[in-house]
């Protein structure tokens, strides 16, 4: 089976930057070990079915074995050159294939995933994009996440001096932005509870209606069938009518 | 800000005044048809009356209405 101690040991020296410092076999504990035995560690990262240019710039990192890969931590995958968002996401569903997590991975991936569990974000704030999506990027979505690591902005890319102080803006003013915020939101939840009552007026109008509607096509049927009826004697007495004009004629 | 319950709602809210209004006016259809066709029934059923009066000889000249 695969050698825990071996992990690591071909880094790729050129990309030092993006190398990532990988002293395994201290840091996974007994428990760890035997889960893990039970795959195949040793395995080339270029043969786990991830894209070519994932497992290529995973490979120029220093990570060349599952091994590698799954005692990856989340952070790191931030220093890896050429790993973005989605190459994050497939690296994630692959692990998570495996029935693995990787350490420090948040709870929650992605941007649409936040949306659609409807969390507010930081855009909701009215803070510009310029200033949202580096700290997206950095996995911090919320004002609550950037509270836990107010420190991590230190260390985003393409964070500025003129973003930090705009956010720092948004921050000091946050209590007041969040009064108004929730006049608004009020303001909404008003305007949505009066639409919500026209909205049960008009289904209870409409269910009046087909009602009515209804009732008068069963009247429609019962007046169509009365007349055939009607239409039948009818034509039963002009034809003895003929027949007793015709008999007049001939006694004539 | 751009909400989507607004949407759903302003949506909603105009298809059922559309479904209501369509409503309405086959309803007024309907009543028509209906008031035209009691009228023709009540015509017949005079006519019918009127045979059988001159049937039992009670009536005049049966004659069609």
């Amino acid at each position: 089976m695969h050698n825990i101690s071996n992990i690591g040991r071909n880094a790729d020296r050129k990309d030092k930057k993006a190398r990532i410092d990988i002293s395994i076999g201290n840091e996974i504990d007994d428990k760890t070990k035997e889960d893990i035995t039970d795959i195949d560690l040793s395995k080339d990262i270029k043969k786990l079915g991830l894209s070519g240019i994932l497992s290529g710039n995973l490979k120029r990192a220093g990570v060349e074995t599952l091994g590698e890969l799954l005692n990856l931590n989340y952070d790191d995958l931030k220093y890896i050159r050429g790993i973005g968002s989605k190459g994050k996401k497939d690296i994630l569903d692959y692990v998570h294939s495996l029935g693995y997590t990787i350490q420090n991975e948040p709870e929650t991936s992605s941007y649409q995933e936040r949306i659609e569990q409807g969390q507010v974000l930081l855009e909701d704030y009215g803070m510009p994009k310029s200033v949202c999506l580096p700290l997206y990027r950095a996995g911090i979505y919320t004002m609550e996440e950037l509270r836990r690591n107010p420190n991590i902005v230190e260390g985003i890319k393409y964070f500025g001096p003129k973003k930090k102080e705009i956010l720092q803006q948004y921050l000091d003013n946050l209590e007041s932005m969040q009064q108004k915020e929730n006049i608004k939101l009020q303001k909404r939840n008003s305007k949505l509870k009066q639409e919500n009552e026209e909205i049960q007026k008009r289904i209870k109008t409409k269910q009046t209606l087909l009602n009515e509607y209804a009732k008068l096509l069963t009247e429609r049927e019962m007046l169509t069938e009365k007349e055939r009826k009607l239409d039948e004697k009818l034509a039963q007495i002009r034809g003895e009518k003929i027949v007793q004009q015709k008999q007049r004629q001939k006694q004539k | 800000m751009f909400n989507k319950n607004n949407v759903k709602n302003k949506n909603n809210l105009e298809q059922l005044n559309q479904e209501i209004a369509y409503l309405e006016e086959e309803i007024q259809k309907l009543k028509q048809q209906n008031k035209v066709q009691k009228i023709r029934i009540e015509r017949k059923n005079l006519e019918l009356q009127k045979y059988w009066l001159k049937e039992l000889g009670i009536g005049g000249v049966y004659e069609k209405v």
